[in-house]
């Protein structure tokens, strides 16, 4: 029997049609597609490492529309990490990103010590930028959480997009390294790489 | 297994050579019976051995069918029908010949004689007209239903227009088609090639409706008729977009079940979760009656599995699987398997290789005692919700399903899945009297909660919901509760009489006799207990071929219709419960409607002998 609190469970939000399943998929797959399948809900689930310990990370990938409000709530209430993703084609997209924000602090409360990750992904796509990246690092200042573009489509900083929230947990030590043993070193490294900046 | 799934053991598993096992893995269900919507206890080597097992004295109480050779005109037979229509207007005929619904026994006959003669006994005039409209009234022959079912059972096209017919055989046929579209409504969007007939016989009469002014009302009803069964006549575009009534598995909302049931069709949606190995899951969004090769294909889209991949021999396959762990391969040609779950039971998807170590999903429901709504509501307002609920899942059963639920097999599938639905949730109320009273740590909460329970069994019995009443009867029997010596023992002498006069009441011997006779008692409207019903009618088609060297056996669906009828004739009222809306109403109805149960046999065992090691 899998121990339910033993496990990390991220949720990922978002407009539809941003690359949530897109950044998923390719985190936990490798795999990447030009097509579009709305999603409802899925959870995926992968062994990483916690607290010296091993555990199971939870990645649930939400629907972007706000056909279900309820379950919005349960993921929120049930999540302790979030992933909130825009294109950076679409401004909309940012925008849609606030009430989800503003429901996360309604129901967490205290969202400074919760891992938050704000991300503009499609960053492939800069001929059709709308959101140039200091407008999303500013935002992210605000919010008090992390920023970082990605492209789900050209497999640009998704690993490190999970490995960076992962180190956001200051209540425990959760790593994607099952080992844990990856130094300091390759962690900044990894960040620079990723023009990762944590607020 | 469970008394009440003996009592719905499918067409031919009654025979004792069949095998009662799953179906392991590469064999599947194929044409067997059918899986229940009730889970399965497990199989016996897993329950625990001493005196908790259940009683093999116990065994085939439930299953008193008479024997399938037993023809069905044999005047020493009870009737199965013994809570059948009193006022049924036709005589009583002579013993020897007597079907149970007693209409003169016809002859077995070829179908296109039925036909003719089905439209001879039909009045001229328009005698009919109004009868049509209320679909209920009196003045249409009884005949009619056994018509349709007749057109079901065999299989054929609804009767066609016929040339060189009267004035008088157009009314007829027409009031056969009137009550035809009656009877099916909105079923018909589902079936396209009833559909088409219908759409073809239609064209037909408005082109001759200049020549018959006689015909105007009639007409005028079938145009009304056809409009709201929402087929397009005019042109070939599909049925407009239905308004989408998503069914929510697993999903527990609080919005959507405050809300009205209504009745689910195939085209309908449902979102449902189907799991990985690792439990990872997709939710899809798919039709009810989806095949499980339309299942496992969204989900090898979502999954972007390769087609190279889905290929090769580590295709996915479907697989349910029980809390307990039971699990079976479900088969790719099989339909809507969405209403066939158990309760606790969920999909999985996975390879032929990794389905040996597929392990179920951990039991959803804290096993931590805490007070659930039941311990604060008042006992009226948990039965009268109980009530509301299961008229609400009964009224949507369309009265066909029960026939195809029991000639499924002869007839190409149908959808049954309000049915099914409702026996879902006949086992899903067992199974919470037990989880409920399991949760009790203390005996003395115990003792109180029993008492409440028998409590709503009596006020739901006040309510003539049968069904309510049956299932927390067959609950409270369950071998994990009736073991807990101490705790029957607590309960006040007034209560455990009446427990007793239940079990008495619920008793399957001589056919259910007691039952039949409150339930004959009844003025409608009330609630069977379903599951009798399936078992007559289960027994009503298996004792006799509907078909034999080409000629239909009528008086067989005689019996089907007449049964069918006293379904009607329990709905034929509406139920009017006094519910306030109060928050604390609104929160015991949300608590009814969703009841969170555990259905694994063996931890409710387990938690029984936790509770009371030493009892019996
Ligand atoms: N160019 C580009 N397209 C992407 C990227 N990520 C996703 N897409 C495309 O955007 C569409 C929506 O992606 P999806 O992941 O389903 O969005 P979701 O609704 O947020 O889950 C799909 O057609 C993807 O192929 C990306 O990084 N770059
Ligand atoms: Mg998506």
């Amino acid at each position: 029997m899998p121990e339910q609190s033993n496990d990390y469970r991220v949720v990922v939000f978002g407009a539809g049609g941003v690359g949530k399943s897109s950044l998923v998929l390719r985190f936990v797959k490798g795999t990447f597609r030009e097509s579009y399948i709305p999603t409802i809900e899925d959870t995926y689930r992968q062994v990483i490492s916690c607290d010296k310990s091993i555990c199971t990370l939870q990645i649930t990938d939400t629907t972007g529309s706000h056909q279900f409000p309820a379950m919005q709530r349960l993921s929120i209430s049930k999540g302790h990490a979030f992933i909130l993703v825009y294109s950076i084609t679409s401004r909309q997209s940012l925008e849609e990103l606030k009430p989800i924000y503003e429901q996360i602090c309604q129901i967490k409360g205290d969202v400074e010590n919760i891992p938050i990750m704000l991300v503009g992904n499609k960053n492939d796509e800069n001929q059709n930028r709308e959101v140039d990246s200091s407008e999303g690092e500013a935002m992210a200042k605000k919010w008090k959480c992390a920023f970082m573009e990605t492209s789900a489509k050209l497999n640009h900083n998704v690993k490190e997009l999970f490995q960076e929230l992962l180190n956001l947990e200051k209540r425990r030590t959760v790593s994607l390294q099952i080992d844990g043993k990856k130094s300091k070193q390759q962690k900044r490294k990894e960040k620079l790489k990723g023009k990762c900046v944590v607020m | 297994m469970k008394p009440l799934e003996k009592l719905l053991k499918k067409p031919g598993s009654h025979l004792p050579a069949r095998p009662a096992a799953a179906p392991g893995p590469g064999q599947g269900s194929g044409p067997g019976p059918r899986r229940q919507s009730l889970s399965r206890s497990p199989a016996s080597p897993e329950e625990p051995a001493g005196p908790a097992g259940p009683q093999p004295g116990s065994e085939g109480r439930w299953l008193e069918l008479r024997p399938p050779e037993a023809p069905l005109r044999s005047p020493d037979e009870p009737s199965p029908g013994g809570d059948r229509d009193r006022e049924l207007p036709s005589p009583e005929p002579p013993p020897a010949a007597r079907c149970c619904c007693g209409c003169a026994p016809a002859a077995p006959a070829p179908p296109e004689r039925l036909l003719a003669a089905l439209l001879e006994r039909l009045p001229a005039g328009g005698a009919h007209g109004r009868g049509c409209g209320a679909g209920r009234g009196p003045s249409l022959p009884w005949c009619i239903l056994d018509g349709v079912t007749f057109v079901l059972a065999a299989g054929s096209p609804p009767p066609h227009w016929e040339e060189g017919a009267g004035l008088r055989r157009k009314h007829a046929v027409l009031a056969v088609l009137l009550h035809f579209l009656e009877t099916y409504k909105g079923l018909l969007q589902e079936e396209e090639s009833a559909g088409k007939v219908i759409k073809e016989l239609y064209l037909l009469i408005m082109k001759d409706t200049s020549l018959y002014h006689d015909l105007e009302d009639e007409i005028l009803k079938l145009h009304q008729l056809v409009e709201t069964v929402e087929l397009k006549v005019a042109d070939e575009t599909p049925p407009p977009n239905k308004q989408v009534k998503p069914l929510f598995r697993h999903f527990r909302r609080i919005d959507s079940c405050l809300q009205t049931r209504v009745a689910f069709r195939g085209s309908d949606e449902i979102f449902c979760r189907v799991y990985m190995p690792d439990h990872s899951y997709v939710t899809i969004r798919s039709r009810l009656s989806a095949s499980v090769q339309d299942i496992l294909a969204s989900v090898t889209e979502k999954l972007q599995y390769s087609e190279e991949q889905s290929a090769r021999e580590d295709a996915l396959i479907l697989v349910t699987m029980a809390s307990s762990g039971e699990k079976a391969v479900l088969q790719p040609s099989e339909e809507c398997v969405f209403t066939t779950l158990g309760i606790n039971s969920h999909l999985f998807a996975c390879t032929r290789d990794t389905f040996d170590s597929l392990v179920p999903l951990p039991e959803e429901i804290q096993v931590v005692p805490g007070d659930t709504e039941i311990h604060r509501a008042e006992p009226e307002e948990i039965a009268n919700h109980l009530t509301a609920f299961h008229w609400e899942l009964f009224r949507c059963i369309h009265e066909l399903e029960f026939v195809d639920y029991v000639f499924h097999g002869e007839r190409g599938r149908r959808e049954t899945a309000n049915l099914e639905l409702l026996l879902q949730r006949c086992s899903e109320v067992q199974h919470w009297v037990g989880t409920e009273l399991l949760l009790c740590e203390s005996l003395g909460k115990r003792a109180h909660l029993l008492k409440k329970l028998i409590k709503i069994a009596a006020i739901c019995k006040q309510n003539q919901d049968m069904l309510s009443f049956y299932a927390i009867v067959i609950g409270l029997n369950n071998a994990a509760i009736s073991r807990l010596r101490l705790t029957w023992e607590k309960l006040p002498g007034k209560f455990k009489n009446l427990f007793r006069k239940f079990e008495n009441l619920t008793d399957p011997c001589r056919n259910h006799k007691t039952y039949r006779e409150v339930l004959a008692k009844m003025k409608p409207p009330l609630i069977p207990f379903v599951p009798l019903i399936l078992k007559d009618l289960t027994f009503l088609h298996e004792g006799s071929k509907t078909l034999l060297d080409g000629l239909v056996n009528v008086e067989k669906l005689h019996c089907i219709a007449e049964k069918v009828r006293t379904i009607r004739k329990y709905r034929s009222r509406p139920l009017c419960l006094e519910l306030e809306a109060s928050p604390s109403q609104l929160q015991t109805k949300a608590y009814v409607r969703q009841l969170r149960v555990i259905d694994n046999q063996n931890l409710l065992f387990e938690l029984s002998y936790k509770l009371e090691p030493g009892s019996q």
